[in-house]
């Protein structure tokens, strides 16, 4: 198998993650680019996600790092996500994250599944 | 007594009768001959250094190296009595109760015998090492006054706790040459020879037990020891040479049958720069980067590996300390302000530290002694030493790092980084403890060990071994402390004999 091959299978959350967020776009009325819809200003349900994470500038540095190290697979779906941050709290997430033994090795960093999930999706939308 | 025997004034062929030989005035022999003291019986302390360090002398323990890079054969010890506490660090902690079980993970572990059997040993091994009362839970009182350990979420890491071996203003921790010379001299049953090479160790011609020892000086002097029963304690190196050189009567060399003296040599490797911790809340205590002292007692925190995550992760033991204040770079601080703001902690006191660590390896029978050609000036053949560390052993360190950024982050008070990955990497900063393990394994089985549970080499009814070469597996607390506990059990053992 080539290296392409493995690289795009493990990719395939993310992309469906990406999907999820446009297809929400467009069914507010507007299809607005990924990074319209999650900039600073960017209302719903994906923008507040993103702000827990503080300045997107590190957020994207550590999505894009993330999604070098081709940690997609661990990318939850986009509405599994939403459904959790909608449950509870960012930090409680994040707490349960690490108590459920979800921790992603970013870069070295050993960072909860969530923030690297959301960190991806900050990256993508740069 | 009232001084000790220079051998080199011995007369050569002269043959002196005793009850117990001890070969060695390391920690080992040292606490035999203290722990027998005034009992009825004539021991005789053969220790081939003097009270300095003698570079003749220094350079019989030169020897050959394979494998991995390691401290050379005659840096790595000290011919002089007090043995390798002539150089070590004071670091006392006991062994955990995992470190003697069989572990299925772990080919070859299992001692013959549980912590509780040392048990008893250890507040007195504590007190000839003069690290403080035997108490490794944190006493109170220093959190009282140096602050609480760092919060960690449940899980396979946790605080415990170094405690030192006494430091007299810039002096070395405890050296058991100059700190108990005096108390041996007293000793009115022992005498105790110095420049006292024992260079071959006659058997029988039954090979059942010791019939004498043959003794040499760097003089040329060469005189006869016969003794009731010997104990070899010349460190976890040199009682492989003597062993394997021994081979007038067993060709293969004494307890070596089952090809088993010289291999599963061990020790504990000290990578440094090995992570980053992160702690939100500002500098942690400083009885974690440094000692501190406390009541007599100098300690310093460590965090290691509970007993019940090396069951169920199948890890190996080890004991992170923490070093050096660091700034991080850019990523690394874009990865805690991120993260500190997931989690909605402040990020504002946030410091950095760089992490150490002492590992524990998997025994491994090719990590091993052999003897080679070349001879010493005393015409002992001299070793080799094959050095091995497996990928897997970095791993299940690396491993044991990342369970103690989970507890960090579930605990939300800190966050881990992890410097080293390929082997390549660990190998860059790699030190080692200069612990010498495993070369002459404690077994009740004599295929899988060379001497038995109460030390005594298989098949010979008067030869024991001590020191650290007769642990099974090493754990990843420094040995002398430990080393001392077990001779004390020898010792006990040996009383009984002599009863």
């Amino acid at each position: 198998m080539s290296e392409g091959w493995k690289d795009g299978v493990s990719r395939r959350p993310l992309l469906a993650i990406l999907g999820a967020v446009v297809g929400l776009g467009a069914a507010g009325g507007a299809v607005y680019e990924v990074s319209k819809l999650l900039g600073p200003r960017a209302p719903g349900v994906l923008g507040d996600m993103l702000a827990g994470l503080g300045n997107r500038e590190d957020a994207v540095l550590i999505g894009k790092a993330v999604l070098a190290g081709d940690k997609a697979s661990s990318m939850g779906e986009a509405g599994s996500l939403r459904r959790k941050l909608g449950e509870k709290p960012l930090s409680e997430v994040l707490v349960e994250d690490a108590v459920q033994g979800r921790v992603v090795e970013t870069q070295g960093w050993v960072l909860p599944e969530t923030v690297t999930q959301l960190c991806a999706l900050a990256a993508k939308a740069a | 007594m009232s001084a000790f025997s220079d051998a080199r004034t011995v007369p050569s062929g002269t043959v002196i009768d005793t009850d117990l030989a001890i070969i060695g005035g390391g920690p080992a022999g040292i606490t035999l001959a203290l722990t027998l003291a005034n009992k009825p019986i004539r021991i005789l302390m053969l220790e081939g250094g003097g009270t300095s360090f003698d570079d003749k002398e220094q350079a019989l323990y030169e020897g050959t190296q394979t494998g991995v890079p390691y401290t050379p054969l005659n840096a790595t010890r000290q011919h002089t009595l007090g043995g390798g506490t002539n150089h070590w660090g004071g670091w006392c902690r006991p062994l955990d109760k995992s470190d003697f079980e069989k572990r299925s993970w772990v080919p070859y572990s299992g001692w013959p015998f549980g912590r509780e059997a040392l048990d008893p040993y250890y507040p007195r091994a504590a007190a000839l090492v003069e690290a403080g009362p035997f108490d490794f839970h944190g006493d109170q009182r220093w959190i009282d006054k140096y602050g609480a350990p760092l919060t960690l979420g449940a899980g396979g890491v946790y605080n415990s706790w170094f405690q030192f071996s006494k430091m007299r203003g810039s002096q070395l921790p405890t050296n058991f040459g100059e700190r108990y010379a005096p108390d041996l001299k007293q000793i009115s049953n022992l005498t105790a020879f110095l420049h006292a090479n024992v260079t071959n160790i006659a058997l029988a011609p039954d090979a059942k037990s010791v019939d004498h020892l043959d003794v040499a000086t760097l003089a040329g002097g060469k005189f006869t020891v016969k003794a009731k029963h010997v104990v070899l304690a010349t460190g976890g190196i040199e009682n492989v040479r003597l062993l394997l050189a021994s081979n007038g009567v067993m060709k293969q060399g004494i307890g070596n049958g089952n090809d088993l003296v010289g291999r599963f040599f061990m020790d504990n490797p000290i990578p440094r720069q090995t992570a980053k911790l992160v702690s939100f809340g500002g500098p942690i205590a400083p009885y974690y980067p440094s000692n501190q002292h406390g009541d007599g007692v100098i300690f310093r925190a460590t965090l290691a590996v509970a007993d019940e995550y090396k069951r169920t992760a199948h890890v190996m033991g080890s004991l992170t300390t923490v070093e050096n204040r660091i700034e991080l770079d850019n990523f690394g601080k874009a990865a805690v302000a991120t993260t500190t703001s997931a989690l909605g902690v402040d990020s504002g006191n946030a410091v950095a530290y760089e992490l150490g660590c002492g590992m524990e390896l998997k025994p491994d029978p090719d990590r091993r002694l052999t003897l080679t050609s070349a001879r010493d000036a005393l015409g002992m053949p001299r070793l080799n030493l094959h050095m091995t560390i497996g990928d897997e052993d970095f791993a299940l360190y690396r491993q044991t790092m990342k369970e103690l950024g989970r507890q960090l982050l579930a605990a939300r008070t800190g966050m881990i980084h992890l410097d080293r990955s390929a082997r390549e990497s660990w190998m860059e900063t790699m030190d080692w403890g200069n612990h010498h393990v495993g070369t002459t394994r404690m077994h009740n089985d004599p295929k899988l060990g060379v001497v038995d549970a109460d030390l005594k080499v298989h098949g010979i009814g008067n030869l024991f071994v001590a020191g650290s070469s007769t642990f099974p597996t090493c754990g990843a607390s420094n040995p002398t402390m430990n080393l001392v506990a077990v001779t004390l059990r020898l010792a006990d053992h040996l009383k009984g004999l002599f009863a």
